[in-house]
């Protein structure tokens, strides 16, 4: 306590009191100039070794930290141009299919237009819109803080945090509790579109996701989750956020809007058949005659 | 005046000649900073309260320098480093605000 | 440290108590002083706010460097398969508009929509280049979170087609596990479980016995999995639409 007091009250050098009094005593102004030869000096030298403190303490950009940046940056240069493409997409998808409707129609062929219209449903290439829910899934409090888990690259999930598999476990379960369509933070869920994991981040359809993970479910929201909440992933559900307090948002919605995914294009699978009809035949899961 | 635009000069010749500190100068260079510093603000207030000594100035910024680069070996070499060099920061940085807080109430009355 | 106590000002009464003193310090007044402290305060709270706000927020630069090179791996593919597309879709329309040979090239391309949305909607049987995987699993150790990360791997690696046990695998497949007894959309899988899938063989091949991934997984389960690539697969099993009941198409 008498440490803290006496450098609370006594704060400055007693030094300069004494040397005061000395020149005081002796007939002396008590304050000297501070234009001397030595003040300026370590003057300069104070100011020196702040510039090269600074300079050498600030954390480097090191090479490791630019390439990062520079990494960061191509991923959002090329996010946006992703963005931009599919939006191009759209429109292109959506001027050839009026042209082409334009010309079978003239030909009479308009069956083919819409077939592809419906099928373009089915296939997750055309926007649905419906009641539904919205689930959100974001990573527990505690592991947000500690976000930066080190350079480990895919094994290591740290608990609380939402993980891919968690992800497919519950998509995985929404489509058995009879959802119609999902998107996932505005990702339609197309035949084609995995979800994955580059190390920590969580990938759908090549596409990384930014928590929280929101997921547009439409159907018949009572019943989903009525199928949903005692099955597998409504358990695995509920434990992830008892156990590992992963937070968990159900809310069930009227007007849902799902977007398609105007990018669908196959490139090596080809119709095994010319125009089988879109029904299929009486055993779906039989071996068809090659 | 002249004091502060020589601190003026050296930043800017530190900045300038960018010089490489050895490896091992550098857990040091951090806490002579803060001490320093200290020293710098009580010269301040020194001139301030008009008891201002240029050798006392200059002392007490060497020996703090020196003092708190002890300190900091020392604690190495005893393994409590980090502590010492806590303890040397926070006894300076109350140092630092009081004497600001004189130079403070000199300049503004507040 | 100077402990003067504030002398209430502008005659009020000394003995005005705390509460009314805190009661005059709430009043809004258009002092000087008063607007100084609002604006620090807002200031405060911004501030807070920003803070609050940054340390939970995670985007990008949370990641490794490992992961933000897989990232970038990721929609690199995504961005040229997108560039690529955009491309065609403007030479066809080009086409279509010139008029030349018009009727045939929109039924060429509206059948090739056809082909390609009935393929991925799984009401269309495939054929193409590909793998097949043969799951011999005698302790029936292959669960479903095997197969739908298996299902995953597979798009991942660029799968256009998927047929696992009989049962094509389109958006909506999910599987189930009950006791040892795999199914996919309610169609039980039997034992050995067949993976048929249309892409690329060797991206496909690669994707399912890379160290850590599919086919070692099987092994450590104590069941075998014998992987071929294909110059040729069918996938033939259909797959019935849903009706859908509660959804609608935005127009």
């Amino acid at each position: 306590m008498t440490l803290l007091t006496s450098m609370l009250e006594r704060p400055l050098d007693p030094g300069y009191q004494a040397a005061a009094d000395r020149r005081r005593a002796a007939g002396r102004l008590p304050a000297t100039s501070t234009r001397t030869p030595i003040v300026l000096v370590m003057v300069v030298l104070t100011g020196f070794l702040f510039a090269v403190g600074a300079r050498s303490l600030r954390p480097q950009p090191t090479a490791a930290s630019a390439a990062k940046a520079q990494l960061v940056q191509r991923i959002e240069a090329l996010q946006a141009r992703s963005s931009a493409s599919t939006a191009r997409l759209a429109a292109l998808t959506g001027e050839v299919q009026s042209l082409e409707a334009l010309s079978l129609r003239q030909s009479g062929a308009g069956g083919l237009e819409s077939r592809s219209r419906s099928l373009a449903v089915q296939a997750g290439a055309a926007a649905l819109a419906g009641p539904g829910l919205t689930l959100t899934l974001d990573d527990s409090p505690q592991s947000a803080a500690g976000a930066d888990a080190g350079s480990r690259p895919s094994s290591g999930f740290s608990s609380g945090r939402v993980s891919s598999t968690d992800l497919q476990i519950v998509v995985n379960g929404l489509w058995a509790a009879g959802a119609e369509a999902i998107s996932v933070n505005g990702h339609r869920l197309t035949s084609t579109a995995a979800i994955r994991f580059a190390g920590q981040a969580i990938i759908v359809d090549f596409r990384p996701l930014a928590r929280p993970y929101v997921l547009t479910v439409l159907g018949d929201a009572d019943r989903i989750r009525r199928v949903f909440d005692p099955a597998f992933a409504g358990v695995y559900l509920s434990q992830l956020h008892q156990a590992l307090k992963i937070q968990v948002g159900w809310a069930p919605g009227s007007s849902l809007t799902v977007p398609g995914d105007p990018s669908l294009r196959l490139s090596f699978a080809a119709p095994l058949r010319r125009d089988v009809g879109s029904a299929p035949g009486p055993s779906p899961t039989g071996p068809a005659t090659p | 005046m002249i004091p502060a635009l020589g601190l003026l000069l050296g930043l800017a010749l530190g900045l300038l000649l960018n010089p490489s500190v050895p490896l091992w100068l550098q857990p040091y260079l951090p806490i002579a900073i803060v001490a320093a510093l200290d020293a710098v603000f009580g010269g301040v207030r020194a001139v301030l309260d008009g008891i201002f000594n240029d050798k006392v100035f200059v002392v007490s910024f060497l020996s703090n320098v020196v003092v708190a680069a002890l300190i900091v070996f020392l604690g190495d070499q005893l393994g409590v480093g980090s502590q010492l060099s806590t303890g040397v920061v926070v006894v300076l940085g109350v140092r630092i605000f009081s004497n600001v807080a004189s130079i403070r109430r000199h300049l503004f009355r507040a | 440290m100077s402990g003067t106590p504030s002398s209430p000002s502008r005659g009020h009464r000394p003995s005005a108590g705390p509460w009314r003193r805190l009661v005059r310090l709430g009043r809004p007044r258009a002092t000087k002083a008063n607007v100084l402290a609002a604006s620090l305060a807002v200031l405060l709270g911004v501030g807070i706010a920003t803070q609050v706000q940054l340390t939970q927020e995670r985007g990008l630069s949370q990641l490794s460097q490992p992961d933000l090179v897989r990232v970038l791996d990721n929609i690199s593919v995504r961005a040229s398969r997108l560039d690529a597309q955009v491309r065609e879709l403007e030479a066809t329309r080009d086409r279509l508009r010139s008029g030349t040979g018009t009727t045939a090239e929109a039924l060429a391309q509206a059948q090739k929509r056809v082909d390609t949305l009935g393929i991925l909607a799984g009401t269309v049987a495939a054929k193409g280049p590909g793998m097949r995987m043969s799951i011999s699993d005698p302790g029936n150790q292959v669960t479903g979170p095997l197969v739908l990360d298996l299902i995953q791997e597979l798009r991942d690696a660029g799968a256009e087609s998927i047929e696992i046990g009989g049962v094509r695998v389109v958006a909506s497949s999910y599987v189930e596990d009950s006791g040892g007894r795999l199914s996919i959309d309610g169609k039980p899988v039997g034992r050995p479980v067949l993976v048929t899938a249309i892409g690329d063989p060797e991206t496909l091949a690669s994707a399912m016995m890379i160290p850590g991934g599919i086919v070692e997984t099987i092994r450590q389960k104590g069941a075998t999995a014998t992987l071929s690539k294909q110059p040729t697969v069918e996938v033939t099993a259909l797959h019935q639409p849903l009706t859908l009941t509660q959804a609608t198409p935005v127009p």
